[in-house]
């Protein structure tokens, strides 16, 4: 218990103290993210729309692919990615294998799923009168298809942040394909996975304050825009 | 016939479809003259919702020949032609997330018109329908009257050729009822012509220049005048394909 204690006041000391090593991984780790969410979710946004608002053979079976694969290991898309982006894979020639690219390429397969499911779902419980007014009133498809994403923006949003949820704090995917490179392509899982190894636990701890800091702050954010959570009456 | 001075709104004829497996309507011809108010009567599932959603571009009707305006059309064409132009109002009216004014100004952004403008349209529709005191009020706020007031100001605004109305006053008191009905009748006044579905005949029938009845997906008229909405004889000059 004390060496815990004594690890955890050592993560604070080294989170004030402003390490590089530190802020480096936490800076990988939230640029590979953010830039695999910014372009995973107009595409999973767009994909959930046309299920849920469109009519073709095969819609069905779509949707219970997507489910189905939001069960897929982290460990077996880095796998995929691995071999599709090493030497002797279709990818090899674009040497992008233990870069960022690939981790924002594993991440985006990681996170289009849950994306796609989440933002089904919240396409299907919202209201399909707000379509057809936006129509009548003249609005085009594509208008009102943003229309509808506006009026059911909290569902989508609360599917942004689980989706964003999974691929931070992935360590499979981004281990295999990323490489643990420090400076590069290490980032918070992979670097607590690492000290962990080597039971130099202050680092690991630190970087799980700031995961959990930042999952305390994504929902705190996502609840203040939701109001009260009152049904509206 | 020319587009413009086609008397005729909307022809349409060979009007089935199904859906989930249950045929909903077998209409074989019906006509949408200009400047009327059609009553079209009929019990819940008669298929008046989807008739109307058809004449609005909601619903395609791909096996139904059209004629817009005196153009012959398939049901394709005739959606796109229709979707926007000819406007539906549900039961109980969408109220977008935002005040009475950005509800209004919805279908006003859509054609394009600039702010300044928009602030004396919404302002004169507003009034129109006595909803001054209303502007910056959240639209989830208002009673259901009140948001079918709205919805027929959001309608009114654009001036719309056809207005649909499905069953809008089956929620509301008497006092809000005739007030509708008023509302109704200008829009007929200011060029509109109006179809009003409703199971509840009889304040209609006093504003109504026709009456159809709706019956398992059949229309059938209902007086003299209906004859000629429904016309009995085909016009072979309608678009086969």
């Amino acid at each position: 218990m004390s060496e815990l204690g004594q690890a955890s006041a050592e993560a604070v000391e080294l989170l004030l103290s402003g390490d590089a090593v530190l802020w480096s991984i936490i800076s990988v780790s939230f640029s590979v993210s953010l830039r695999a969410i910014a372009i995973a979710t107009p595409i999973a946004l767009f994909a959930a729309f046309t299920l849920a608002y469109t009519s073709f053979p095969g819609r069905r079976m779509l949707v219970t692919a997507t489910n189905t694969l939001m069960a897929v290991p982290a460990v077996v898309i880095g796998l995929s990615v691995y071999l599709l982006l090493s030497r002797g894979g279709p990818f090899g020639d674009l040497r992008l294998l233990f870069t960022q690219s690939a981790m924002i390429i594993g991440q985006i397969l990681l996170c289009l799923p849950l994306l796609i499911a989440m933002a089904h779902a919240a396409f299907q419980s919202g209201d399909q009168r707000a379509w057809e007014t936006a129509l009548t009133l003249g609005a085009t498809r594509w208008r009102a298809m943003r229309t509808v994403m506006y009026e059911i923006r909290f569902g989508l949003l609360a599917a942004v942040i689980a989706a964003f949820g999974r691929i931070i704090a992935e360590v499979g995917c981004s281990m295999m394909v990323g490489g643990n490179i420090l400076y590069h392509t290490r980032n918070i899982p992979t670097a607590i996975a690492l000290e962990t190894s080597k039971g130099a636990f202050s680092q690991g701890i630190a970087l799980g304050m700031v995961l959990l800091g930042f999952a305390l702050l994504l929902n705190v954010a996502l609840g203040y825009a939701q109001g009260s959570g009152e049904i509206d009456r | 016939m020319s587009t413009e001075a086609s008397t005729n709104l909307i022809e349409v004829r060979d009007l089935n479809l199904t859906l989930a497996k249950r045929r909903v309507l077998n209409i074989e011809s019906v006509v949408i003259r200009r400047g009327e108010i059609i009553m079209l009567a009929g019990n819940n599932g008669s298929g008046k919702t989807t008739l109307l959603k058809i004449i609005a571009g909601l619903i395609r009707a791909p096996e139904a020949h059209f004629r817009c305006l005196g153009s012959p059309m398939n049901g394709e064409q005739a959606a796109a032609f229709c979707r926007g132009r000819h406007v539906y109002l549900h039961q109980t009216p969408y109220m977008f997330d935002g005040s009475v004014e950005d509800n209004v100004a919805y279908g006003l952004k859509q054609r394009g018109r600039d702010f300044a403008q928009r602030r004396i349209e919404i302002r004169d529709a507003l009034a129109w329908a006595e909803l001054e005191h209303l502007v910056h009020r959240h639209a989830h706020e208002l009673s259901t009257g009140e948001k079918q007031r709205v919805a027929l100001t959001r309608a009114r605004i654009l001036a719309p050729s056809l207005l649909l109305l499905d069953e809008i006053t089956a929620n509301m008191d008497s006092i809000s009822r005739r007030r509708t009905y008023e509302m109704v009748a200008d829009f007929k006044r200011a060029g509109s012509t109006v179809v009003f579905a409703t199971h509840d005949h009889e304040p209609l029938e006093a504003i109504a220049d026709v009456r159809l009845e709706l019956s398992k997906g059949k229309l059938a008229p209902t007086d003299r005048r209906a004859a000629a909405v429904i016309p009995l004889r085909r016009d072979s000059s309608i678009h086969e394909s």
